[in-house]
């Protein structure tokens, strides 16, 4: 299980996540804290049996909205949208793929926020603070998920 | 009537892709002659230079590391060192020399991503690296076990690889163990090959030819490759210390961009970056390294943008040996940094990031607090010189379908692998025909 994100604002929900999980982490699992990995993501995915990434998100959608997509699913993602500062989410988890060092069962779950620039930085606004809970138990619920499909 | 249709194009990038930041190309072609040419930076001004006045020069190394994520180093060190020579501060030769080290990896991140995460798609014909490492897998690889190794150089000195901390005023918040040093060193010396590989592989590109009369500006130190000291050198003639920045160069703003432009003062565009660097700097790269340069078939020096992607990699050979000479001589310092006290004056650096001089200059009052801020990033200075080699390309590109005529010039402008945040953000083409 991998949190994503900065220290600002709701860019932080991965982070915090993450942190709340490795405190009890579910058995057979890793919990990384990984900011921002860029190209690193690549490593951190090699030889796991499964693994979920967790970030926040900006679609449109209500703030607060769980959002689940299999990695399979980035198939369609522009992968060509690469910033030279490093390789976004889902380009580093398309090349991990390619490169055949993503394992077959990965998920990422996303809480929707708010555009960044309607909150004050450092702080998580009121919707994200509310969803955390929401966000542990629908993380945990996956990798025991994910946990059975790789044991098969 | 076609004929002159044929002469006529309007090409129109709105969001160029595989750069770092936001903005749009647009060419506007009448009778096949440049009618309007605009390379748009519409990432927002984050107004770096203002909000910095008032803050204690103590804190300034940590914020201007944040303007960017790629070369945070070499902000901290124009940063610093523009202090160090206000306050009359001589730091250990031990520090000095993590300083090199500190450049070794930036570069060696900076430049294993560039070339084969951002500009090899271009030349093997693929859409991204995603397709590319379908292909060629081997290639990826290899950029991604060289961007590690700088990372782990970045984060033994800063702290962390992203956003490192570890630089101040005076030195460094700590100093490395040599046995710390010992374990980078073997990383380094399997990726020896790997750099190598590099040089070859992108030499063996068909890399077009757009040589020109350019003036070619970096640092250049008596007798090491240009980092993080040196006078600044040109190919036309300038040969001046830094404080000389102001009257050899001017910034000015132009309507449709959000980064200043600049130029040599009474002549015009210059080219800042690896192939500036290597081309006043060559003999300084040492015997292994210059046999190396001459095996590519490359006439050094060279006045061929395109031959850029080959000085980054041979940069980044540079960059390994440097590294694992540093380690080689490493006595950790008496003190990790030295005390100072603050002065009132005026302090100026230029430091030699991926992409080419980084000037900074403070003026502090007497308690060391900023009264005024300059920050002139090289993406900023390469601006006007990117625009340059556009409009020699824009005859070609009339001809061309829209998607051959977007790539072209998307990779006439990575050849300088701009970081357009820094300078201010990325590439919509607009070509418009009349």
């Amino acid at each position: 299980m991998i949190g994503i994100g900065s220290p600002f604002g709701d860019d932080n929900v991965g982070l915090q996540v993450a942190r709340i999980l490795a405190e009890a982490p579910p058995p057979d699992c890793d919990v990384i804290i990984a900011d921002r990995p860029g190209a690193g993501l690549i490593e951190l995915l090699d030889g796991a049996d499964a693994a979920i990434v967790i970030d926040s998100v900006c679609s449109g959608a209500p703030p607060g909205t769980i959002h689940e997509l299999k990695f399979d699913d980035l198939r369609h993602y522009p992968a060509g949208l690469v910033s030279s500062h490093d390789l976004g989410l889902a380009t580093a988890i398309q090349l991990a793929r390619a490169l055949g060092r993503a394992p077959v069962c990965g998920r990422i779950i996303g809480l929707e926020i708010a555009p960044p620039r309607s909150q004050p930085t450092g702080l998580l606004s009121s919707h994200s603070k509310a969803s955390i809970g929401r966000l542990v138990d629908r993380v945990r619920a996956c990798a025991a998920e994910l946990t059975a499909e790789s044991n098969v | 009537m076609q004929s002159r249709a044929k002469k006529n194009k309007t090409i129109q990038i709105n969001y160029l892709a595989r750069v770092e930041g936001e903005c749009a190309l647009h060419i506007r072609m009448r009778d096949g002659q440049v009618a309007d040419l605009r390379l748009e930076i519409f990432e927002p001004p984050r107004f770096f230079e203002a909000f910095l006045r008032g803050r204690d020069c103590r804190e300034i190394p940590d914020l201007t590391a944040r303007i960017c994520g790629i070369c945070p180093v070499a902000y901290q060190m124009s940063t610093v060192h523009a202090f160090e020579r206000s306050f009359g501060i001589s730091i250990d030769p031990a520090v000095r020399a993590l300083r090199r080290l500190y450049f070794c990896g930036e570069w060696l991140e900076s430049h294993s991503l560039h070339i084969h995460m951002l500009a090899a798609p271009d030349f093997l014909g693929c859409e991204s690296v995603v397709t590319m490492a379908e292909k060629n897998r081997g290639a990826v690889e290899r950029g991604l076990r060289i961007k590690k190794v700088g990372n782990a150089i970045v984060a033994a000195l800063g702290g962390r690889s992203v956003h490192p901390v570890g630089a101040c005023i005076g030195g460094f918040t700590r100093a490395p163990s040599r046995a710390q040093l010992s374990a980078l060193r073997e990383q380094l010396l399997k990726i020896r090959d790997d750099a190598i590989e590099c040089v070859r592989w992108v030499s063996g590109f068909d890399l077009p030819d757009l040589s020109r009369d350019i003036e070619f500006v970096s640092l250049q130190h008596p007798d090491e490759y240009p980092m993080n000291e040196g006078r600044i050198v040109s190919n036309r003639g300038i040969d001046a210390p830094v404080d000389e920045f102001d009257n050899l160069f001017e910034e000015h703003q132009v309507p449709y961009s959000h980064a200043l432009h600049c130029k040599v003062k009474g002549r015009g565009p210059y080219f800042l970056g690896p192939l500036a660097r290597i081309n006043l700097n060559f003999d300084r790269l040492g015997s292994d390294i210059i046999a190396i340069a001459r095996e590519t078939g490359i006439s050094w020096p060279s006045s061929n943008p395109y031959d850029s992607i080959v000085a980054r990699a041979l940069e980044v050979l540079y960059a390994i040996d440097e590294a694992v000479r540093v380690i080689d001589h490493y006595e950790p310092p008496a003190a990790h940094a030295v005390s100072f006290e603050p002065r009132a004056g005026v302090g100026r650096a230029i430091t030699e990031a991926p992409r080419g001089s980084l000037y900074h200059a403070f003026e502090t009052d007497d308690r060391g607090l900023l009264r005024s801020v300059r920050i002139v990033p090289p993406t900023s200075q390469n601006q006007a010189r990117i625009e340059a080699d556009l409009r020699e390309l824009a005859p070609e590109l009339v001809e061309q379908p829209q998607p051959v005529a977007t790539r072209m010039c998307e990779m006439a402008i990575r050849n300088y692998d701009p970081c357009i945040s820094c300078s201010t953000h990325f590439l919509k083409l607009e070509i418009e025909k009349l």
